[in-house]
């Protein structure tokens, strides 16, 4: 194994308490202290450069039904845009619906190094995994949708004690290989398919009875219970709708003081004042956040251009099928677990509407106090598609670029952002937060997203500059498990990255309920339907490695 | 064919490749004689399929390697290779585009005209599905559009009628016919009655109904049948249209199914209603489902130059070389290519006639496990090998002519 030196780079590594010149090593895929007597390593002059631990991305839509129906709705998304190399890659193109070779190359070229799956339908999950298995360089992992899946929904009208629930979310863990559960717009999605068009907090819902409240306790309890390390990963009722911040205030309320991540807080933020009825509700959420230490969030900031949008939601999708552009929107119902619904949408400066949204996500990024209980995301493709990270990390380092873009906005949506008023400037050690070091405690990702002795050496290195949009995206190198992928923003190898996965304890009786339900409502035989450790390492994920991390199950 | 049982663990589960419904409630049928009976394409794909089969070059017997190494001489000879077929598994065409890639060829699904009449009609104006479970679950007004359906697609009523279904009431629900030849196959207790169109051709007959439906048609304008079918479809609270694209083998079937799309679309301003366009058979929605996640584009590609672009149109008769991919059943064979130097991956009794050289494979659910997208396009199986066969997955024989091009390279 070859040693390698860093040597005098600037290492920013919060997790470790870190910030300050120095050397690191890392010998073979890890991290190590400095030998005594340093023979025969290798070593890269990093003076001018800053290093951080690889990218970490927690909610980026890469792989699955719906994103791969974004993908064949939009031939017109697909235009070439290269991916520079040193070696033979395959062929790839793709703007907003992103296929996986591309998504995995231009990750790594961002310097990420692991992304995670935030919406896999149970019944949807070996599609999820092959196409996680065809997205290279990066690890990967998935939350398993629940919260409008029939099962769950008669456990709970028939009044099921919480360690049934449990288990079901554990059986779910592990038939689904997944990381985490994703509650998405909870019983809304279900009362859809039952022709409801909204479904508030407290609503019961027209079959089962219960309501999106009750799906978030029992769901955030069974998370907490499973000693499951991701909190209950959380896209919240009313998604979009002018108005839905006290819904979204009263939903980080409902789960009493249980871990919560709220997930593209940005559209949830939402008040309903001014001459157009749409406002910032951000200085509100950003005030909850700070004062709930159980909560944590990603914002789903916005960007404007083309993009797509391809949510579980398929209520609120719908909503939204008069804008999409082009004139074309997918809504599906799914197989007792949830639905999905795919609408192509242009955010522009000079909507008034899109305006406020760009900047409401912006006020949260600078509102929230804490940036370990805040992680940055698009919501890859939804708010923009992840290539826009770098610009998005200017927007937060950069206050005279920020009012320059804001000063671009409609004027009356400029009129209602406290945004100018906002002096913040993220520093790099908070960036180094809010995209690696965050996340991988929200994920419980123990030697991820910091540099200490270790860990594994997936490592950002980047050449410091005062434009922080070009500094992120294009590092000089990027390690992924101590192999260079990336030198100069060309791509030098591409390794099979890991799945990785959580596997809590259940009580096997579940499983007797389970079979009876897949006779009576599903139409796959349940003696197939768990993916097995073999399909998903050699099949699914081409030989790559698995990683189940360990549940404190309580 | 009899199946050889050997030693091999018993699989958990059989799931039936030979349309794209993946049935995985049947037991193995090897060697079963009432297999007609439980599903006749069943029966049909299973009786094309031979034992055994061997490696050969120009009509003669070879050992694998050699025909191996002749095939990958044929490939990097060719100008204008094109792979084809692609009846199989995702690996396989995992691997057939990656060799794709590797030799700029360009790669196309044999069922691509069939399957494209839907794809066109969802880029060109979206619309609304559903998947088997919730089809069953929930609806209680079931219109069977168009053609032949069951001859394609056996079990579907059963699939879509058994048990009973948990949300809708005992009694309540229907089966019409619009369009549609009286099915063939017809679970006990389930009517199917069809629509008198007043003498409209399906494509009339949808535009009423869009019309009606829509409120933009006056229903005493429109044939009585129509009228009818449009209010009960208002009022139905979960509605399903199905129908087999591949029985609409006629010019403008893209603008029908837009039609069909567009009806739903327009239905779920007030109530619920999807559809289920029938598919997946010869793996073509499995084959489209990787091209997509991995460029972006479904089916046709193009790799020529070092790219991938994707001309749906375009005219492949000019392929110098064809490598055809025929892991399962049921793949029509185009006429333009009976003249091309082919090279056959085909499972046993399915390499076509005249093929230069043939590489047996297996089939993915017989001998060797792999994953199907089933016709909904949602719910991706894996179906397990049912017994242990020497034959190689077609994925394997791909990567080991690969490599063939790399050691000659
Ligand atoms: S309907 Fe299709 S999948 Fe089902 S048994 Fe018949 S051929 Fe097989
Ligand atoms: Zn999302």
């Amino acid at each position: 194994m070859t040693l390698t030196c860093l040597k005098n780079g600037r290492v920013i590594d919060p997790a470790g308490g870190v910030d300050a010149v120095a050397d690191l090593w890392f010998e073979g895929e890890r991290i190590v202290a400095a030998p005594a007597a340093p023979a025969a390593a290798r070593v890269i002059d990093c003076a001018g450069m800053v290093l951080m631990a690889g990218g970490i991305d927690l909610h980026t839509h890469i792989g699955g039904g719906k994103v791969n129906i974004a993908r064949t709705l939009l031939p017109e998304d697909h235009a070439l845009l290269g991916v520079e190399s040193d070696i033979p890659l395959r062929s790839t193109c793709g703007h907003a619906a992103t296929p996986t070779l591309a998504a995995g190359y231009r990750y790594a070229q961002m310097g990420y190094t692991a992304c995670f799956e935030p919406a896999m339908l149970p019944t949807n999950a070996r599609q999820a995994h092959l196409e996680m298995g065809d997205t290279p360089i990066v690890d990967h992992g998935a939350y398993a949708m629940l919260g409008s899946d029939d099962f769950l929904l008669r456990l709970l009208a028939a009044g099921a004690p919480q360690a049934k629930i449990d288990d079901y979310v554990a059986w779910t863990l592990a038939a689904t290989q997944a990381m985490g559960v994703k509650v998405v717009n909870p019983g809304g999605i279900s009362a859809f398919k039952f022709n409801r068009r909204a479904f508030d907090l407290d609503d019961a819902h027209p079959h089962y009875g219960v309501t999106p409240r009750r799906i978030l306790q029992v769901l955030a309890r069974a998370v907490a219970n499973l000693g499951v390390p991701h909190p209950l990963h959380v896209h919240a009722s009313n998604l979009g709708a002018a108005g839905n911040l006290a819904t979204t205030l009263a939903t980080m309320a409902a789960v009493e003081g249980l871990p919560l991540h709220l997930t593209h807080v940005q559209f949830h933020s939402y008040g309903a004042e001014g001459e157009f009825g749409f406002s910032s509700g951000a200085a509100q959420i950003a005030e909850a956040v700070n004062r709930m230490h159980n909560v944590s969030i990603d914002i789903g900031q916005i960007m404007f251009g083309r993009t797509v949008t391809c949510s579980g939601d398929s209520m609120a999708q719908h909503r939204n099928f008069g804008h999409a552009s082009p004139r074309k929107a997918v809504l599906m119902d799914i197989e007792c677990d949830a639905g999905c619904g795919v609408v192509p949408f242009r955010y522009r400066d000079r909507s008034f509407v899109n305006a406020l949204q760009w900047a409401i996500g912006l006020e949260l990024f600078l509102l929230v106090e804490d940036p370990w209980r805040i992680v940055l995301t698009t919501d890859h493709p939804n708010g923009a598609p992840f290539t826009s990270y770098p610009h998005l990390i200017r927007l937060l380092c950069d206050k005279d670029f920020r009012d320059a873009q804001f000063a671009r906005l409609h004027p009356q949506a400029q009129a209602l952002s406290l945004l100018p008023q906002l002096r913040r400037e993220y520093s790099l050690a908070e960036i180094a937060i809010v995209t690696r070091a965050a996340p991988a405690r929200l994920l419980g990702l123990a030697d991820r997203g910091r540099l200490g002795a270790g860990a594994v050496a997936d490592i950002a290195v980047y050449r410091e500059q005062a434009d922080r949009e070009a500094m992120f995206a294009a590092p000089a190198r990027v390690f992924k498990d101590g192999v260079e992928v990336v030198r100069e923003g060309r791509i030098q190898a591409a390794p099979q990255g890991a799945t990785h996965v959580v596997r809590p304890q259940h009580d096997r009786a579940i499983e007797r309920e389970l079979a009876a339900f897949f006779d009576s409502h599903m139409t796959q035989a349940f003696a197939g339907f768990a993916i097995g450790d073999d399909e998903l390492r050699e099949d699914c994920n081409r030989g790559g490695r698995l990683h189940v991390h360990p549940c404190a199950r309580v | 064919m009899a199946a050889r049982m050997s030693a091999f663990a018993a699989p958990a589960h059989f799931v039936c490749a030979f349309c794209g419904l993946l049935c995985d409630d049947l037991p193995f049928p090897g060697g079963d004689p009432d297999l007609q009976a439980a599903c006749p394409k069943a029966a049909e794909g299973w009786a094309a399929l031979r034992e055994g089969g061997a490696p050969s070059v120009d009509g003669v017997s070879v050992d694998e390697a050699t025909a191996l190494r002749a095939a990958a001489a044929a490939l990097a000879r060719a100008r204008r290779p094109l792979i084809g077929g692609l009846g199989g598994d995702v690996q396989m065409m995992r691997a057939a585009l990656a060799l794709a890639d590797r030799c700029g060829a360009r790669i196309a699904h044999a069922g691509q005209a069939a399957a494209q009449r839907n794809l066109f009609a969802l880029q060109g104006g979206g619309g609304v599905t559903t998947t088997l479970a919730e089809a069953r679950n929930r609806a209680d007004l079931v219109v069977l559009v168009g053609g032949d359906a069951t001859r394609r697609f056996p079990r579907l009523l059963e699939r879509l009628f058994v048990p009973a279904p948990p949300f809708v009431e005992a009694g309540r629900r229907r089966l019409v016919l619009l369009g549609a030849e009286r099915p063939r196959r017809l679970p006990a207790g389930v009517a199917a009655e069809p629509v008198d169109c007043g003498g409209l051709d399906l494509f009339d007959a949808v535009a009423a109904l869009r019309g009606l439906c829509e409120g933009r048609l006056d229903a005493r304008m429109a044939p009585v049948g129509l009228a009818a079918l449009a209010a009960e479809m208002r009022a139905s609270r979960y509605g399903l249209l199905v129908w087999a694209a591949a029985e609409f083998d006629f010019a403008g079937a893209d603008l029908l199914v837009g039609q069909l799309q567009q009806l739903l679309v327009g239905l779920n301003r007030e109530t619920r209603w999807a559809g289920l366009p029938l598919a997946g058979s010869g793996g073509d929605l499995t084959a489209n489902a990787v091209a997509a996640w991995q460029t972006g584009f479904a089916l046709p590609l193009d790799f020529a130059g070092g790219e991938v672009a994707h001309d749906p149109f375009a005219d492949q008769s000019d392929a110098d070389l064809l490598l055809w991919l025929a892991a399962l059943p049921g793949l029509p064979f185009p006429e333009w290519a009976r003249g091309v130097p082919t090279v056959a991956l085909a499972a046993p009794g399915l390499a076509p006639v005249g093929a230069r050289i043939v590489l047996p494979v297996a089939v993915p659910g017989v001998h060797a496990g792999g994953h199907l997208v089933r016709s909904d396009g949602v719910v991706t199986l894996y179906a397990p090998a049912q017994f242990a066969s020497p034959l190689p997955a077609a994925a394997q024989v791909l990567a080991r002519i690969a490599a063939a091009l790399e050691a000659a390279a």
